[in-house]
């Protein structure tokens, strides 16, 4: 099976500055996400996959078929790829069925047979009765599963979606997502989804790649990618990873200002940064184990709260902790390590 | 009904409607004093067929032209990669600078080509277009990219997305561009009687010239008259249907220019054409006339006075009219209503009267109800209030559209009064489009020709007056310092307008 989407060696910039360098990316089906934070290249990569933006170099095959080759690229509207920018950008002067009807010919649009608009309209779960509805009259949610819809109504095997779900608040953001990564799976799409939600993009995507300066850092499932990072700033980019400077000795285990703590990969021998995830620290008063330190301050969150600790010995730690045991700011407590943790080589 | 206005602002809106209804209740007063068998016999005649298809084909025409050629001016620089995109905008702009009766002064005596039906099309064409590329340009920019873009990427070629998405999410600037445009050419009149294509309107300026004050022209008026009210009811008829309710925040972009490829030298030359025929042929027989006419003793003091008091007319009218306009749009925008609907409405019926109408409806009122204002420029004023009220009302409008009224509560909530509100909030926003207000008032008092003629106080002449006097009398080296002072005075006016269309919020 062709893959729907083929990246290689891309690079892209605006008047002399590179934004891409150097792009690979296989998208064979499913959700891909692309994390990075804002300004790292992530939509300039979406839009060069789009026919938007010209790369200077690279290859881009979307389901097997070359869409660029260097200099040379096929026309955006030729692509028959499903686009969903940010809002949605519906057509305000036609109602839904138009919407989504708007890439479909004439003869699908009249259809024989099931109707190709209520169907796309059930895929994304929206009750029929919208059909009629204009863009101004749906909520933000409904804009973008419309949006999705309009997209699919053409059958393409590639959707790109550009921060689909940043101008919806936080309870309609988690829904729409389930909602349209259901649909997506449901019509057999594949799916590039830019983002710089990390939350939006592990519980969506079927892969991450993470992103910064143009370049990916990491290419891997959600798991792989939170648990096992291989660069130091995708751990602390993901989640609150702390980072401290520490030694390997033995290749199983690490020495660091928390103590000797267990490897969770191999590591070489020598100077490294350990990455300790929030989850894994705990902390405690009016126990001997573990390192003394003194709370910083507090965020708390209801179901639980970050607490930054500094070490007697210097250093700044982020902790997550239940809400029921949050200690005041200014108090002396002990740290200690759940689990085991990731090192990585030091550099210069 | 006006959904809480206070008395005193819809006293103020009452007020300039029933000003701006002086002209149209002038014209119907006196057609009633008319016997009905009368006005019977007098319309029903050949030569009011010949006029009524002469202004009705000439309305047609140059507003279809002006559309195309303004909306297509404006999607060639805003949406594709034509190079030195800001020198083509400014100059697509540069028409409005040139007044349509020196450009008809410029063409005609050059060739005698233009004095035709096509000849008339065409000069009043190359006048108004600037009247919808302005606000196309405008809306262009406005537009969120990204609805171009899913448009492109379901499959459509660029002439299908234009069509069916640019043009219906950009065609209230568009429908409004043109009926400045229609009503223009029903009030034209110097461009046409140069051109020697007779209208309803040139031939209600004979009637007054042969009969003061004659019922003939009267009736001609109001059918005139009529013909503005039928215009304005089809845009309002149009525009009323449209959705243009924007979806979401949109974070407009850089919009994809579309690659022009081997057109290009076919676009390039369409807008040289463009600036040959709009700008180079009346200013190089503008310049022509000006080094031929040098020898006719040019009096330079004569001149300077003119251009004075002309400046300072068109600067007091921009000022006067902005500030009359500002009520009647917040009242509209903000207490929408029938009755705030009525008044807006009411402004732009002037707006088809030729100003020799309005001008003798001010004179006839001022002589009987308040002779001492007669002839003072107090009445002058009231009449470029009263014809440019129109184009006032359509720029500081779009003005007040945008600002969201969810701001105004913000400032009441932090303590703001109403006037300080205003001042705070809502002015700095709207200032540069009361400014792009007085600035086209200005531009219009500046080079108003026939109003002009009639309600200036004796002695006061300006710079289009003096021009007309030498123009219509075929002494073209004598008008033309004039024409090229007028030319002058309209640039700084033209740039500000020209390039306000481009500062937009992004």
């Amino acid at each position: 099976m062709t893959a729907a989407l083929e990246i290689e060696g891309l690079e892209a910039g605006y008047g002399g500055a590179p934004v891409l360098r150097g792009l690979d990316l296989v998208v064979k089906d499913g959700i891909t996400a692309i994390l990075g934070p804002s300004g790292c290249g992530k939509t300039t990569l979406l839009r060069s996959v789009a026919g938007f933006v010209s790369p200077t170099a690279g290859r881009i095959s979307v389901a097997g078929t070359e869409v660029v080759r260097g200099r040379r690229s096929v026309p955006a509207r030729q692509r028959r790829l499903g686009y969903v920018p940010q809002d949605g950008a519906l057509f305000p002067h036609l109602d839904v069925a138009a919407n989504i009807g708007f890439g479909l010919s004439g003869a699908e649009r009249r259809g024989n047979g099931p109707d190709r608009v209520t169907a796309m309209l059930e895929l994304v779960e929206l009750p029929t009765g919208l059909a009629h509805r204009y863009p101004h009259e749906l909520s933000g949610g409904q804009q973008q599963r419309v949006a999705l819809a309009r997209a699919l109504a053409p059958r393409p095997t590639l959707v790109l979606l550009d921060e689909p779900f940043s101008s919806l608040d936080a309870s309609l953001r988690e829904d729409t997502g389930r909602a349209v990564a259901r649909a997506l799976r449901a019509a057999g799409a594949a799916a590039l989804l830019v983002t710089h939600d990390q939350g939006e993009a592990l519980s969506l995507a079927d892969q991450v790649a993470v992103m910064m300066r143009g370049s990916f850092l990491q290419v891997a499932s959600p798991a792989a990618v939170y648990l096992t990072p291989t660069e130091p700033e995708v751990a602390s980019f993901l989640g609150h990873a702390s980072l401290l400077d520490g030694r390997v000795t033995d290749g199983e285990d690490v020495t660091c200002a928390l103590g000797r703590l267990p490897l969770r990969t191999p590591c070489a021998s020598g100077a490294v940064r350990v990455a300790v995830r929030a989850e894994q620290l705990q902390i405690r008063d009016a126990v001997r184990e573990g390192r003394p330190a003194t709370v910083v301050d507090i965020s708390f969150y209801g179901h639980d709260a970050t607490v930054r600790v500094r070490l007697d010995s210097g250093e700044e730690l982020a902790a997550r902790t239940p809400a029921t045991s949050v200690p005041a700011p200014g108090e002396r407590v002990r740290v200690s390590v759940v689990g085991d943790v990731v090192a990585f080589a030091a550099t210069g | 009904m006006a959904g809480g206005a206070s008395p005193l602002l819809l006293l103020v809106g009452l007020a300039v409607a029933v000003l701006a209804l002086v002209p149209l209740g002038y014209v119907v007063t006196t057609t009633a004093e008319l016997g009905r068998q009368e006005a019977v016999d007098f319309l029903w005649r050949p030569r009011i067929g010949e006029l009524l298809w002469n202004t009705v084909r000439l309305l047609v025409a140059g507003v279809v032209a002006s559309t195309v050629l303004g909306v297509a001016g404006a999607w060639v620089v805003e949406r594709t990669d034509v190079p030195a995109r800001g020198w083509w905008h400014a100059v697509l702009c540069a028409p409005l600078a040139v007044p349509a009766f020196v450009n008809g002064y410029g063409w005609v005596s050059t060739t005698h080509a233009v004095q035709s039906f096509p000849g008339a099309v065409m000069v009043v064409t190359l006048s108004y277009y600037p009247l919808v590329y302005l606000p196309t340009v405008a809306a262009l920019r406005r537009l969120d990219p990204a609805v171009e873009e899913v448009a492109t990427s379901l499959g459509r070629s660029g002439w299908s997305v234009f069509t069916r998405v640019t043009l219906p999410a950009i065609s209230p600037a568009v429908l409004g561009g043109a009926l400045l445009v229609g009503l223009h050419l029903l009030a034209e009149y110097g461009a046409l009687q140069l051109l020697n294509y007779p209208t309803l309107t040139t031939a209600i300026l004979q009637q007054y010239a042969t009969v003061f004050n004659g019922p003939e022209a009267t009736l001609l008026a109001l059918v005139l008259v009529t013909f503005c009210l039928l215009l304005l009811g089809l845009e309002l008829l149009v525009r009323g249907r449209r959705r243009r309710a924007r979806v979401g925040s949109g974070s407009s972009g850089v919009p994809v220019r579309v690659a022009l490829g081997r057109y290009r030298p076919l676009v390039l030359a369409a807008l040289t054409a463009v600036a040959l025929w709009a700008l180079a042929v009346p200013l190089y027989a503008l310049t022509r006339w000006l080094v031929r006419g040098t020898s006719a003793s040019l009096d330079v003091g004569e001149l300077a006075a003119t251009a004075g008091t002309t400046l300072w007319l068109a600067l007091l009218g921009g000022l006067t009219a902005t500030a009359v306009a500002v009520p009647v749009v917040w009242l509209a925008v903000r207490h929408r209503g029938l009755l705030t609907t009525a008044i807006e409405r009411s402004v732009y019926t002037a707006s088809a009267m030729p100003g020799i109408v309005i001008a003798l409806a001010l004179v006839t009122v001022s002589i009987r109800v308040v002779p001492t204002l007669y002839q003072t420029v107090l009445v002058l004023l009231l009449g470029y209030t009263i014809l440019f009220l129109p184009r006032a009302v359509v720029s500081v409008r779009s003005t007040f559209e945008l600002v969201p009224p969810g701001l105004e509560e913000v400032a009441r909530n932090l303590g703001c009064s109403g006037p300080a509100v205003a001042r705070r909030v809502t002015l700095p926003l709207v200032l540069p489009g009361l400014a792009a207000a007085t600035a086209l008032v200005s531009l219009a008092v500046a080079t108003e020709l026939t109003a002009t003629l009639l309600l200036a106080p004796l002695g006061t002449n300006t710079l289009a007056t003096q021009f007309w006097s030498d123009a219509s009398s075929i002494q073209y080296g004598a008008a033309a310092p004039y024409a090229l002072a007028l030319i002058v005075l309209s640039v700084p006016s033209t740039w500000i307008l020209g390039s306000l269309s481009l500062r937009t919020t992004r």
